[in-house]
């Protein structure tokens, strides 16, 4: 039924650009496709929704996609206060709403992205709310300052909580934030100089009649006021989600181990989104107060915490829009029980029984109901409307200034041509990796892929050229100064390669973009260059992971007795051992997750035996785990993409305020994701969730997640565990491979056929003791490691040599 | 020797506690759940238990009655606020007993009012004279009941094979049904379990003092501290923390540093709430509490 709107759509849109030349400059949507034969339309349609279903994991298509929609939104709000219908009451709710909403977000970004359950979030509100009745009164501080002063306040008391609580988490966490709001309430809020100035006088900003003059007694006047609030922290957030720290907050609500492993200071994180929930928090108390300009203790009460968090969770609970529909949701009932009497006093009853239903019949709140209906409405939307309307509005926007009166430019002419040859249109992966030369322009001075930024980005991009440029500069010079100190340049990851023809994985890639087992095939055939490290030169390389003597207990029991090891630049280091022999204890103890009792682990010459795990992957360490740690909510692009946390050099501010740095950087974290995703042939599944994927492709991201660090050693914990053969001589494959590619490998297995394969050198742990080292020759003919496998004594074997 | 008194005074409240407590470990301990609904359960059942008595049923008939029908709403509770949402996330199930707990604060004052009320004990009226004050027969009846019921729990559930049952569903739901245990139906006698025992705790405390939709409902809350310091998984724990939540909220209005501010009782509370959260924290994580995904 779907399909076939969508065609008749496209049957009339397509009809329409007869009549305006324009659209077959368009990539996406022109094309020649004009002729009217609905087969081939038909056909157009489907190759369109699969590529958007392929690209709809990435935010910044997703945040094109929604634009339009955005608009009508922005449009909607904007005129609802001189709505005939809008009464002096409806816009009492609707200021309601916009409260909720961005105490709604707050919740969202706390529990719905880092997944920290908070029920106290009525504190933070409280707490901004009577600040800025102090701010207002005793302060004598005016708006906006004075809500600013609660949200800062709001930020402490949360950062205060995020504090206290960060050792636990989930229902833990929960418990603490209810006992919190409980405190908050009994104690805190009935505190004199605390809420002495619950009520308050605001002078209006302005004379009346002058301008600007902000009366905030008046709904209208407030009403935009906290919709511009919203609008603002919506904004902040999206863009603050889709980037590095977004990421990160995902990742650790995903694993905390692996988001460790991965360079993120997970605790420092967390206290970062404490920190900004509280501060939307404390800045919608703010509003209440500014709005009300007198609050009660009630509204801050544990049940109105609940009530909070059962806004967010109607909205969807990850889905910022979600909030904001929720907040209207409730607002709204709100308004339907005051208009009808006869029902006004079921209000909590209905609230309580309609978060019930919402929560069982739809589990993904507001949000996923609206997902399902924009799945319905978006073919039309963009096949119908965007024909005509596109190509005004983009003559109008400055970076797309292609008139159809004029030729068109030679890199325009070029898609076209390419897209009219192979039939696809302009946007699609294929094209792109068939004729490179047709997508890359020159920014920077250096050459870079063009596709996946929409213009709007990319005209951003070009004109903030010049201050990036000089940014980049003056980061290099800070580089060059860290570098002299050992330190690793996770960037360098990001900054495309410098003769790419001459590379030789370049080569590979090239034959990965046929399939994906010919891919793999095409490994064992290329002839890599790759020569086995003779052990004799071994101590002329310098050492990258050197363990001294490292004892492990756990209570009594000695997991892993005075174990010494080293791994050198270029090697591929294999460490085996039976089941139990503590492998994976020593290897923990190299990775930073648990400290050795005695002995010392140096990665890179520099002791790191007491440092945490985030600390070792900044000096250049990346790993993957034996029961493999991805993060669920998020798909395999955005996985890989988390992995870049280290390469990105932008910070909170830049995430949230979208500088041109941090878009820069986005840009070049992308395109190092889609080189790695190339390189190991996983375009298939690049926008596939892992929770659908099976288990010998997640081994695989995990590794290509490892490898998108930047980070020269690599250390892998028993990556052929549930591979069958086939996999696993892939994976052997996989592992001289990345080796090609300049990274250390340490592997902890316990196939031993795999690992002496692949290896240069080898360790062999037995019941946490090391029994023997040596190249994989010496190591298969070694009497006490063929004992320790088959059972016997080391004399036994002797014997019956 | 004021102290002393506060402690035996608070003697009621760590009984109170240590019911709720036990049945919030029971029903964490079955599907790793925090049943915020807890208190709710509670005070719905001691306000059925009101009706009863008022229809003219003899208390300690009501109070068996009560108690079944405590039992029942932990049942329902399950059933359709909690396992619905199992395939979701832990945190929609336990948003889902926030929903149940709305509802029933929202459904009891819609029926009995939000002015409170008092009602009858089992125990005889009466009290013994301890220093300056007094403590009654129903306050010391709580903390008997306590007693008995959590020796009764912790036989169930340490050695006979239901408790077996429900411990291992906990831990491994498809493990426990290929073991030939229903997951489902252990898990939902575990919320009778708890269910029956918030409802004594209810009526009790209720008899003790009196009853409210809302005090009655968020007076559990101490109890969720009480089965944190237990680590939420033992019946000793959970009485051990009982203990000291009890008696610091009794010594809160004679100790020198809280007896003059208000809400003094939450403060310390809270305080405890952190202390346990720090020291314990690192074990929770290393118990293996946390799986990847599992929030």
């Amino acid at each position: 039924m779907t399909s076939r709107q969508g065609a008749v759509a496209e049957g009339t849109s397509a009809a329409g650009t007869e009549h305006v030349p324009l659209d077959a400059v368009d990539g996406v949507t022109g094309n020649g496709h004009n002729d009217g034969d609905l087969g081939r339309v038909e056909h157009y349609v489907a190759e369109l929704r699969a590529e958007r279903a392929r690209r709809s994991a990435d935010p910044v298509v997703k945040s094109r996609r929604y634009a339009r929609g955005q608009l009508v939104v922005l449009a909607v709000i904007l005129v609802f206060p001189w709505l005939p219908f809008t009464s002096f009451s409806v816009l009492g709710r609707a200021n309601l709403a916009g409260q909720y909403a961005l105490i709604a977000t707050a919740l969202v970004v706390l529990t719905g992205w880092v997944g920290q359950v908070s029920l106290g979030h009525a504190a933070f509100v409280g707490i901004g709310a009577y600040v800025t009745g102090i701010a207002n009164e005793a302060w004598g501080l005016d708006f906006p300052f004075n809500a600013f002063a609660g949200a800062v306040c709001g930020a402490l008391l949360a950062s205060l909580l995020g504090m206290v609580a960060l050792r636990v988490r989930g229902l833990y966490l929960a418990v603490a934030t209810l006992i919190f709001s409980w405190t908050a309430d009994a104690f805190l809020f009935q505190q004199e100089f605390l809420t002495k100035h619950s009520s308050i006088v605001l002078d209006p900003i302005g004379k009346p009649g002058g301008y600007p003059y902000l009366d905030f007694t008046s709904r209208r006047t407030y009403y935009y006021l906290i919709w511009a609030v919203v609008g603002a922290a919506i904004i902040f957030m999206t863009s603050l989600r889709d980037r590095k720290i977004g990421r990160a907050f995902f990742a650790i609500r995903g694993s905390e181990m692996a988001a460790a492993s991965l360079g993120i200071d997970v605790v420092r994180t967390k206290l970062v989104a404490f920190a900004i929930s509280g501060t939307i928090a404390g800045l919608a108390g703010g509003m209440l107060m500014v709005g009300a300009q007198v609050v009660t203790t009630d509204q801050f009460n544990t049940g109105q915490s609940l009530f909070f968090l059962a806004i967010a969770v109607v909205g969807g609970l990850t889905s910022l829009p979600g909030a904001v529909a929720a907040g209207v949701f409730f607002a709204a009932l709100e308004e339907v029980f005051f208009r009808v009497p006869s029902i006004g006093a079921y209000l909590q009853l209905v609230s309580a029984f309609l978060l019930a239903a919402v929560l069982l019949l739809y589990p993904g709140g507001l949000a996923a109901i609206g997902r399902a209906f924009g799945e319905r409405i978006v073919d039309f939307s963009d096949h119908h409307v965007r024909p005509r309307v596109g190509p005004v509005l983009r003559r109008l926007l400055p970076w797309r200034r292609s008139d159809p009166l004029e030729p068109p430019d030679p890199e325009t002419k070029e898609e076209r041509g390419v897209a009219e040859v192979t039939g696809r249109p302009r946007r699609s992966t294929r094209v792109d990796t068939e004729t490179p030369e047709a997508s890359v322009i020159e920014v920077g001075g250096a050459t870079r892929p063009r596709r996946q930024l929409p213009p709007i980005v990319e005209g951003l991009v070009s004109r903030l050229q010049a201050p990036i440029e000089r940014f980049r500069a003056n980061r290099m010079a800070q580089r060059q100064v860290r570098d002299s100190r050992q330190v690793i340049d996770f960037a360098a990851a990001l900054r495309p390669p410098e003769e790419p023809e001459e590379e030789p994985e370049q080569e590979v890639a090239v034959d990965l973009e046929a399939d994906d087992d010919e891919a793999l095939m095409a490994w064992e055939t290329l002839k890599l260059a790759d020569p086995d490290l003779p052990a004799s030169t071994r101590d002329d390389r310098r050492p990258l992971i050197e363990v001294d003597g490292v004892v492990v207990r756990f209570g009594g029991l000695t997991a892993v007795n005075d174990f010494s090891m080293k791994v050198c630049e270029g090697e591929i280091v294999g460490l085996i051992g039976p089941n139990g022999a503590g492998k994976t204890t020593s290897f923990n103890s190299i990775a930073g997750f648990n400290t050795p009792a005695e002995g010392t682990v140096k990665l890179y010459g520099l002791d790191v035996t007491n440092f945490p795990v985030h600390l070792r992957s900044r000096l250049g360490v990346a790993r993957t785990f034996q029961a493999i740690q991805l993060f669920p909510q998020l798909d395999v692009f955005d996985n890989l993409l988390v992995a870049t946390y280290l390469a990105d050099q932008s910070g909170l501010f830049g995430s949230m305020f979208l500088t041109g740095t941090s878009l820069f950087q986005e840009y070049e974290s992308r395109r190092r994701v889609r080189e790695v995703i190339e390189l190991l042939g996983l375009e298939d599944v690049a926008h596939r969730s892992v929770a659908d994927l099976p288990f010998g492709v997640l081994r695989m991201v995990e590794i290509a997640r490892a490898l998108v660090t930047g980070a020269p050693l690599m250390m892998l914990d028993e990556p052929a565990s549930g591979l069958d053969d086939t996999e696993t001589e892939r994976l052997a494959q996989l592992v001289r491979f990345i080796r090609s590619l300049g990274v250390t490998i340490l592997l902890i297995e316990h196939d031993v056929k795999m690992v002496t394969g692949v290896s240069d050198y080898m360790y062999v742990l037995d019941q946490g003791t090391p029994i023997a080292q040596g190249t994989p020759d010496e190591i298969k003919r070694n009497p006490a490691v063929i004992a320790a496998y088959l059972g016997e004594s080391p004399d036994d074997v002797e014997e019956s040599a | 020797m004021e102290a002393i008194t506060s402690i035996l005074l608070s003697m009621p409240l760590v009984g109170a506690y240590a019911i709720f407590g036990l049945g919030i470990v029971v029903i964490y301990q079955a599907s790793r759940v925090l049943n915020l609904a807890h208190g709710g359960q509670a005070m719905f059942s001691a306000y059925a238990y009101f009706s009863m008595t008022n229809w003219g049923i003899p208390p300690i008939i009501a109070f068996v009655l009560g108690i079944a029908f405590g039992g029942a709403l932990g049942y329902l509770v399950e059933r359709f606020f909690v396992r619905p949402l199992r395939p979701v996330s832990q945190t929609a199930q336990t948003v889902g007993t926030v929903a149940a707990l709305g509802l029933f604060i929202a459904v009891a004052s819609r029926l009995w009012g939000t002015g409170g009320e008092r009602i009858p004990g089992i125990f005889p009226a009466g009290a013994i004279d301890i220093g300056s004050t007094q403590i009654s027969y129903a306050e010391i009846g709580v903390f008997v009941v306590m007693l008995g019921v959590s020796a009764a729990l912790f036989v169930f559930l340490k050695f006979t094979d239901y408790g077996l049952a429900m411990r291992g569903t906990a831990d491994n739901r498809t493990a426990a049904g290929l073991m030939g245990v229903d997951p489902d139906l252990a898990t939902s006698a575990a919320w009778v379990l708890g269910g029956a025992s918030a409802a004594l705790a209810g009526i009790l405390l209720g008899a003790a003092t009196s009853i409210h939709p809302t005090t009655l409902s968020l007076q559990a809350i101490p109890a969720f501290v009480a089965a944190l310091i237990g680590g939420m998984g033992s019946m000793p724990g959970v009485l051990v923390g009982s203990l000291i939540v009890g008696i610091a909220q009794g010594l809160a209005p004679v100790l020198p540093f809280t007896e003059d501010i208000e809400g003094g009782p939450q403060l310390i509370l809270a305080a405890i709430t952190f202390m346990v959260m720090g020291s314990r924290g690192e074990t929770i994580v290393a118990a293996g509490d946390v799986r990847a995904g599992s929030l």
